[in-house]
């Protein structure tokens, strides 16, 4: 996906001033974080867990090289095929030389990160084979032709009246011709049209929440039905899967799950849940004849052994932007890549680099929210700060906070010319302000100023008080 | 080098090399299958008591359960159910079902694989798990996978015997059940199909069924 992370000033200017969206985050805030809060309450457990959790993903990490080669054994003996790819382009290569080995016209998706950050769908488009979206969400934003803007859900930033316009002109086409507004009737109609897509194509491509090095299997995790439906119909099921995925054990793997459904949207499992092992067996009424995992590295492995590494333990839940107050104010398009919020300021900046997502780090009160509410103990304020530090070393970004920088440790490291400084500073603003008390305008502070007015210094510097009232008590004592 | 090969570099250049111990401490956790910190919801909690949990916890999901007093009960009910839902007395069920007595209920019934036409299907549970009213089933020559995700209106079988506590329960069952071997498809499923995609509104029967009906019989 094209990334615009540069632009986040911009894009996050442009949603606080976008009234439409304003409304729907102020209303969708409280349903995450209220319903997470709930699932929480409901399991004494859970804290407990998150530990569990990180240590089932700390090990797996520790380990990534054996299970992955344990995984690529088990699949290949259930007569899947597994291919490792480094990069984007080969796994978008690899995918479309798949699609054309069974002549594709057309290729099913259930929702994928992954799918986004190679940007599988243009590609795909692009070689004449056509994409389509199966999970509601991404639908919706397929035929808005716009990114997701949030992991869970893609459309959260779409009111209702806008998904009815979308229905209805692109419904026309299938002999639609109301325009609808009730939720449910217009995941009916989505049903009805998506149905006959499912049964005519020719590939399935899911993501994967999960790789079970123990037996093969990739899990994948939805409300819907439609990653099911995407990756039994068709003749090949595609799935693409980062490397970090693995987990070990069947056991490991329901402790996660037990973590990510609760995180995500307070539910305590998740309504389907599937292990997929292989392509179907002999005498199978069902399944797809052949079954491909494309292992998508993209610079995981060169995170581990970085202060940066923790963010690998990521199972995409969403909590932490759903609690984050940057993003629950300017939502997920600001950031202007695949994974927004508090995950994509720690994940964005390795992946697109530095110098393209610079202001995502920057984007963080860190308030630590989002560390609060990770499932996988994610330090995620740690990361971002290790961000801003390598930003700061490689003098990325614009001079003028360097230099302010630059200029404050070099009097600070000078006492005495720190307090002089401070003084004649004081004293000039404090006589320059003595008729109104307070400034409306002054240079150097706009940032202030524009919100507020900046008061005028009144007495001495705390340091001048400090030694009078010191001098004072020694009087006092002497006497 | 191919991308294998320069993958599994890069990782143990940063990992540790070929070293025994990592390999041990792998082979290790793969046999272990060691289980981790189990709520305690269902502790203690005896066969009754975790029907109970089941039914309970899929009352607050929309999805339907009706107790049968055997289980040769299940086509009448089922046939009870179409009629007063109005629905056609038609229905595609899992060959594993067919045994059933289908014959005497008046429902055109067929066994097999699921169509798009196949408004209504009936598949069996091999496991109910209480801990969070979650059905376990997975695929077979009897047993095809889409009869659970293509009808509109979902039936499916679930013995009291094989309700059990907790997932990994479930999962040792069907490791005995099937020699260690794992299935190709293992779906655990946990109440209707639902989207909140549009405004956060609950919507059932986003692409997979819109009702469940769990058939409980002894």
């Amino acid at each position: 996906m094209k990334s615009t992370a540069h632009a986040f000033k911009a894009n996050a200017h442009k949603a606080l001033h976008d009234a439409t969206l304003q409304g729907v985050m102020d209303k969708l805030k409280d349903k995450f974080v209220g319903k997470r809060a709930g699932a929480v309450a409901k399991l004494p457990e859970f804290e407990a867990l998150r530990e569990e959790g990180r240590a089932i993903k700390d090990h797996a990490l520790a380990h990534l090289d054996l299970y992955l080669e344990r995984f690529e054994a088990q699949v290949l003996a259930a007569g899947g095929q597994v291919h490792w790819c480094a990069s984007p382009r080969e796994a978008r290569e690899t995918i479309l030389a798949l699609c054309r080995k069974v002549n594709a016209k057309t290729a099913t998706k259930g929702k994928s990160m992954i799918g986004e950050e190679i940007g599988i769908n243009p590609f795909l488009a692009e070689n004449g084979i056509a994409p389509i979206e199966t999970d509601l969400g991404e639908y919706i934003i397929q035929l808005a032709d716009e990114p997701p803007s949030h992991i869970i859900g893609p459309a959260v930033h779409k009111t209702r009246e806008q998904i009815a316009d979308l229905f209805f002109e692109h419904h026309r086409a299938y002999g639609k011709t109301a325009r609808l507004t009730e939720p449910a009737d217009m995941v009916a109609e989505a049903r009805e049209i998506l149905r006959a897509k499912y049964l005519a194509a020719d590939v399935g491509i899911t993501g994967a929440n999960f790789l079970i090095a123990e037996n093969g299997a990739t899990v994948i995790v939805t409300n819907e039905g439609n990653g099911d439906l995407t990756q039994i119909l068709p003749p090949m099921h595609i799935v693409i899967a980062s490397i970090e995925k693995i987990v070990p054990t069947m056991e490991d793997a329901m402790t996660l799950l037990r973590l990510l459904a609760r995180s995500a949207t307070g539910q305590e499992f998740s309504t389907y849940t599937t292990f997929s092992a292989g392509p179907k067996r002999a005498g199978d009424l069902d399944g797809p004849r052949e079954f491909h995992v494309v292992l998508l590295d993209n610079g995981r492995s060169r995170l581990l052994g970085t202060p940066a590494q923790e963010v690998l333990r990521c199972i995409r839940c969403g909590a932490c932007m759903n609690h984050c107050p940057v993003y629950q104010t300017v939502g997920g398009h600001a950031y202007g890549w695949v994974y927004p919020g508090p995950i994509g300021a720690a994940l964005d900046p390795h992946l697109v680099g530095l110098e393209e997502a610079q202001h995502l780090p920057n984007a963080s009160t860190f308030c630590g929210r989002c560390e609060e509410v990770c499932p996988m103990k994610i330090p995620l304020p740690a990361i971002m700060r290790h961000w801003r530090e390598l930003a700061h070393e490689r003098g990325v970004g614009s001079e003028w906070p360097r230099m302010g920088l630059g200029l404050w440790a070099f009097l600070a490291k000078r006492p005495r010319l720190y307090g002089w400084g401070v003084w004649a500073a004081m004293t000039a603003l404090g006589w320059w302000g003595e008729r109104r008390g307070r400034f409306a305008h002054l240079p150097l502070a706009r940032g202030w100023t524009e919100g507020r007015d900046f008061p005028a210094p009144e007495g001495g510097s705390f340091q001048a008080q400090w030694r009078k009232t010191k001098r004072r008590h020694r009087h006092e004592a002497a006497r | 080098m191919n991308a294998r090969d320069a993958i599994l570099r890069n990782l143990r250049q940063r990992l540790g090399a070929d070293d025994a111990a990592r390999a041990a401490r792998v082979e290790e956790r793969l046999a272990a299958r060691q289980r981790h910190l189990i709520p305690a919801r269902t502790a203690g909690l005896d066969r009754a008591g975790l029907i109970d949990l089941f039914i309970g916890q899929n009352a607050a999901l929309a999805t339907e359960v009706i107790r049968l007093p055997a289980v040769q009960d299940a086509p009448r009910a089922v046939a009870r159910t179409l009629a007063g839902l109005n629905m056609p007395a038609r229905i595609k069920i899992a060959p594993s079902l067919a045994h059933l007595p289908w014959a005497d209920t008046g429902l055109e019934t067929q066994a097999g694989a699921a169509q798009d036409a196949d408004l209504v299907g009936m598949t069996a549970a091999q496991a109910g798990i209480a801990e969070t009213g979650t059905l376990m089933t997975w695929s077979g020559v009897d047993a095809p996978t889409a009869l659970n995700f293509l009808p509109d209106l979902h039936f499916v079988l679930l013995r009291e015997g094989d309700v059990v506590a907790t997932y990994e329960d479930a999962i040792d069952r069907m490791r005995a059940r099937l020699n260690n071997a794992m299935p190709r498809s293992l779906n655990f499923i946990t109440g209707p199909s639902r989207t909140a995609d549009i405004e956060q509104t609950i919507v059932l029967g986003a692409h997979g069924p819109r009702r469940l009906c769990i058939l409980l019989a002894p």
